[in-house]
Parts: structure tokens; C-alpha cells; sequence
């Protein structure tokens, strides 16, 4: 597996498709700490938003890299399909990597924030900004490595995806019976809303870490299955 | 032992039937040829063998391991070079870097393709990506190999090679190939399955044909041929002939010639 990964991330970096997401994703971070004496928890909310932007965006850009002759000699000489669609979420989860601590040390290198950072607020910004790279993964994946890659609508429809994800606390706002149907988006708010000015632990917040645990493994699950079903 | 086994199997493809009723078995060790107009379903039945494609109804059943697979046309945006792709791919499969350089620069010497080991894979030649993906196949030592029409873009002095590279593989090698050229279907195939419209209209085990020889000779006349034992004689031009001989007899034919003051001028074998 170890070498499919590095075929992955060096004909990834070599093939460049990496520079705008990444260069988006560091003005954005610059921009976010171009104050001094920000809050702790909700400034780590907004780049863990940039994150989950970012990895969707790099996900769709790694399945779509290698035509169809490619994709199946790799399948011979992995020996599985699933394999194949395991090694890519590696390579993407090792390109997350930088991206967070980045995203985690910056502000704290430069001294940003108005606070210290405690062990809580470590465990929480890492958790939060994994659960968002995951979830932009999965978006990534389902429109473009699934039978929802229809081309012409792919990128549209990851947009869409998490635009609603994001919008869903205004839209419920906004006529409630959205409930019912928002669901179905990444849960954002679950994790974002316990990125105030205060790190409050009580029921809520288990249920809705809970939640967002199910709710990454029932998509993964279905994921899976729906690239497999396409490449049947 | 029956290493893949379909019993009326059907492949559709975005609501269209690709493959239609396939049964089929096919044995280890086998050499079979797939053959068929452009568009038959050649290379889908190839990619239903290899798993590429399940079958949407029907059944399938394989009992193989290890695949080597050569598409009809090498990926072009590959961006290694040849040596660090085939070093990467062969790694996929466990193999050690040591085991595996000398293995590469054994078939690049075989293909001839040994001073483009450093070169970009992007910038080589179509034959030589296409070399380059038959050495990938034979990397992953594998139970079976597919080849998707191998010999396109190949010279005439490589599809010699590759042929004999395949025709000298381990005897447990199944081969499985899609092909127009005769001259691999001659050199290798032990079975041709011919394909159209998605579905196997023949499938027949090749007969081993007796190997013969082809004998040009320049004659001094035309009655010393008469007395030559052959299959066939045909006279190219007054003093030119063809003399069709079976493989056993050539020697003595070519003897007989000679001490009769002929001149050979070339020596073909055929089957």
C-alpha cells in the first residue's frame, strides 16, 4: 500500500493540481490571522471550514487524475478495487496533514490569539478540523469517484453540497421543516457550534460528537459501496 | 484447473448490452486468442476476465490470484520516468527494489528500451510506453496475463521478441490476448475465441499445424528442381524458385541443392 501512496502523492504534486486549493487555503489562514488577539475556538471554526473546503477540492482533483488504462493496471497490481479507493484516502489524509498543523501552529507561532491554549482546546481544534477534512473527502469522493461523477455537474454538485452544509442552521432558521432534509448534508454545525469563546462539555456536545461519528461512518460506508458499484 | 468459469455472464454499460450470454471456461495454462472486429467486445470480455468488469447478470467465477493487465494504449499522464514507474508499480506487489531493478534492466535489454530507463515517460515514443506496459504486466509474476491487443505501436523486431518472450514464459502463465495480427495468433494462441456484436461466435482449439520451411534458390535450370522431394514448387522467376519442404526433409533438400550447384538465397520456416 505504502508504494501506491507514493505513486499517488508524487504524480499528484508533479501533475500541480494542488497549487490553487493549497494557495487558497494559505491566504486564507494569513488573511484570518492578519489581527492580533483573536478568539481561540472560533478562529479555529474558520479555518477548519477553509480545510474542508479545501480537501473536497483536492479529493476531486486526485480521483480525477488518471484515465481509465491507469485506473485499471493499478487495480492488477493492487489486486482490489477497494485497495485502490483506500491508498487514495491515505494519500489525501497525508496531504492533510501539513495543512492542519498548519492551520493549528500558525496563529500560535505568531502569537494571534487572546488566550493560551490549553490541552482541551488542542483536542477539540484537531478533532474539528479532522471531522471537516473528512467529511470535504467523502463530498470529494461521492462526486467524482462514484456514479454521482457525472461530469458536467460534478463540481456543481460538491459546491452545492457544501453550501448547503454550511447554510443549514440559517435555512432551518428559515423554514423548519429543512430539518427533515438537511440531514442528509455533513453535519457542520455539530462540530462548529461547540467552537465558541467557551469549550463547554455536557450532553450536547457528546450527542453531537456521537452524531458526526455515525454519521462519517454510514457515509463512508455507503461511499464505498457506491464506488464500488461504479466500478463494477 | 479452471481458473475462470462464466455461465451466460452480460455486461451492460450505461444501459447499453456490451457483452451478451457469455459462457466460457478458461484453463490455467491456456494461450487464448480473443479476435474481432473493431467495437465486437474484445476488450470488454478481456476486462470481464480480469475483474475489471462484473457482470451485471449471469455468473463468474475466477480463481486467480495475481493478474498482469497491458491496455490497448499506455496512460499518457503518467509523470515518471520509466524506471522509477516500474520500480513503484513492482513494489505495489511486494517486490524488494533489488529484485526488481535487476528484473527491469533484464527486460529493458529484451525490449531494447534500455537508454530510456531515465527518460520521462511522457516524452517516449507510443512503442515504448507501450513496451514499458507489457514489463508492469510481467513485474507482478502474474497467475494470468491480459493483453489488450499488445503489438500496437510495436516494431516488427520487438513483437518477434515479445512473442518469444511470451511463447517462453513458465508453462502455468495463462495468457489471455486480443488481437488482428496473425502473427501472434499463429505464434502463441492454443485457442481463438472469436467475438462480435458482444457475443462468442466461435470458440475453437487451434490445431497444431507441422512446421515447414520455405527454401528461395537460385537454380541453374529447371530440371534439377523436378527432382527435389517437396510439398510445393513455384518458380518466381526462370532461374528463381520456391520450394515448400516439411521442417524434417530441409537439410537434406538444402544438401541436394547445394551439391547441385544451386544457391540459396533465403530460408523461411512457417506453420
Amino acid at each position: 500500500m505504502s508504494a501506491f501512496v507514493r505513486y499517488e502523492l508524487l504524480n499528484f504534486i508533479r501533475s500541480l493540481k494542488f497549487i490553487p486549493p493549497v494557495v487558497i487555503y494559505l491566504a486564507w489562514i494569513f488573511i484570518l490571522y492578519a489581527y492580533k488577539n483573536v478568539p481561540i475556538l472560533s478562529s479555529y471554526g474558520v479555518s477548519s471550514i477553509a480545510i474542508y473546503l479545501v480537501m473536497t477540492w483536492l479529493a476531486m482533483a486526485m480521483f480525477s487524475m488518471e484515465e481509465e488504462s491507469e485506473k485499471h493496471i493499478l487495480f492488477a497490481h493492487l489486486g482490489s478495487k477497494w485497495r485502490y479507493l483506500r491508498g487514495k484516502w491515505h494519500t489525501l489524509f497525508l496531504m492533510m496533514i501539513p495543512l492542519m498543523l498548519f492551520a493549528v501552529f500558525f496563529p500560535i507561532i505568531t502569537g494571534s490569539f487572546n488566550d493560551g491554549m490549553t490541552i482541551e482546546y488542542y483536542l477539540l481544534t484537531f478533532f474539528c478540523h479532522t471531522v471537516f477534512a473528512i467529511f470535504g473527502v467523502l463530498v470529494g469522493t461521492l462526486f467524482s469517484a462514484t456514479g454521482l461523477a457525472v461530469k458536467r455537474y460534478a463540481w456543481l454538485s460538491a459546491v452545492f453540497v457544501i453550501v448547503c452544509s454550511l447554510a443549514s442552521k440559517s435555512l432551518i432558521e428559515t423554514a423548519a421543516f429543512l430539518k427533515w432534509v438537511l440531514w442528509i448534508f455533513p453535519p457542520v454545525f455539530n462540530v462548529i457550534e461547540h467552537m465558541g469563546n467557551e469549550f463547554i462539555v455536557n450532553t450536547d456536545f457528546w450527542i453531537n460528537i456521537i452524531f458526526v461519528i455515525i454519521y462519517i461512518t454510514l457515509t463512508t460506508i455507503i461511499v464505498v459501496l457506491l464506488f464500488l458499484k461504479k466500478e463494477r | 484447473m479452471i481458473i475462470f468459469e462464466a455461465d451466460r455472464a452480460r455486461k451492460k454499460i450505461d444501459g447499453i448490452n456490451i457483452l451478451h450470454d457469455i459462457s466460457l471456461c478458461i484453463s490455467r495454462g491456456e494461450k487464448v486468442a480473443i479476435t474481432g472486429h473493431n467495437g465486437s467486445g474484445k476488450s470488454s470480455l478481456l476486462k470481464l476476465i480480469g475483474g475489471f468488469y462484473e457482470n451485471t447478470s449471469g455468473q463468474v467465477k475466477r480463481i486467480m490470484s495475481k493478474t498482469g493487465y497491458v491496455p490497448e494504449h499506455f496512460p499518457e499522464n503518467i509523470r515518471f520516468k520509466m524506471q522509477e514507474y516500474l520500480l513503484l508499480m513492482g513494489k505495489m506487489n511486494g517486490k524488494s527494489e533489488s529484485e526488481l531493478i535487476k528484473r527491469i534492466q533484464i527486460y529493458a535489454e529484451i525490449f531494447a528500451i534500455t537508454d530510456f530507463l531515465n527518460t520521462p515517460l511522457k516524452n517516449c515514443s507510443k512503442g515504448t510506453k507501450q513496451k514499458a506496459g507489457i514489463i508492469q504486466a510481467l513485474l507482478i509474476d502474474p497467475d494470468i496475463l491480459l493483453l489488450d491487443e499488445p503489438l500496437t505501436g510495436l516494431d516488427e523486431a520487438t513483437q518477434v521478441e515479445l512473442l518469444n518472450e511470451l511463447a517462453s514464459y513458465k508453462t502455468g502463465l495463462t495468457i489471455v490476448f486480443t488481437a488482428h495480427e496473425t502473427l501472434l495468433i499463429d505464434g502463441l494462441a492454443d485457442r481463438v475465441i472469436t467475438v462480435a456484436n458482444g457475443r462468442i461466435i466461435a470458440d475453437e482449439k487451434k490445431e497444431i499445424k507441422e512446421k515447414y520451411r520455405c527454401i528461395k534458390a537460385i537454380v541453374p535450370n529447371q530440371t534439377i528442381a523436378l527432382e527435389i522431394p517437396s510439398i510445393h514448387i513455384h518458380y518466381l522467376e526462370e532461374h528463381t524458385v520456391e520450394i515448400t519442404v516439411l521442417c524434417d526433409h530441409s537439410d537434406e533438400v538444402l544438401t541436394k541443392l547445394l551439391e547441385s550447384g544451386c544457391s540459396i538465397v533465403e530460408l523461411i520456416e512457417k506453420r
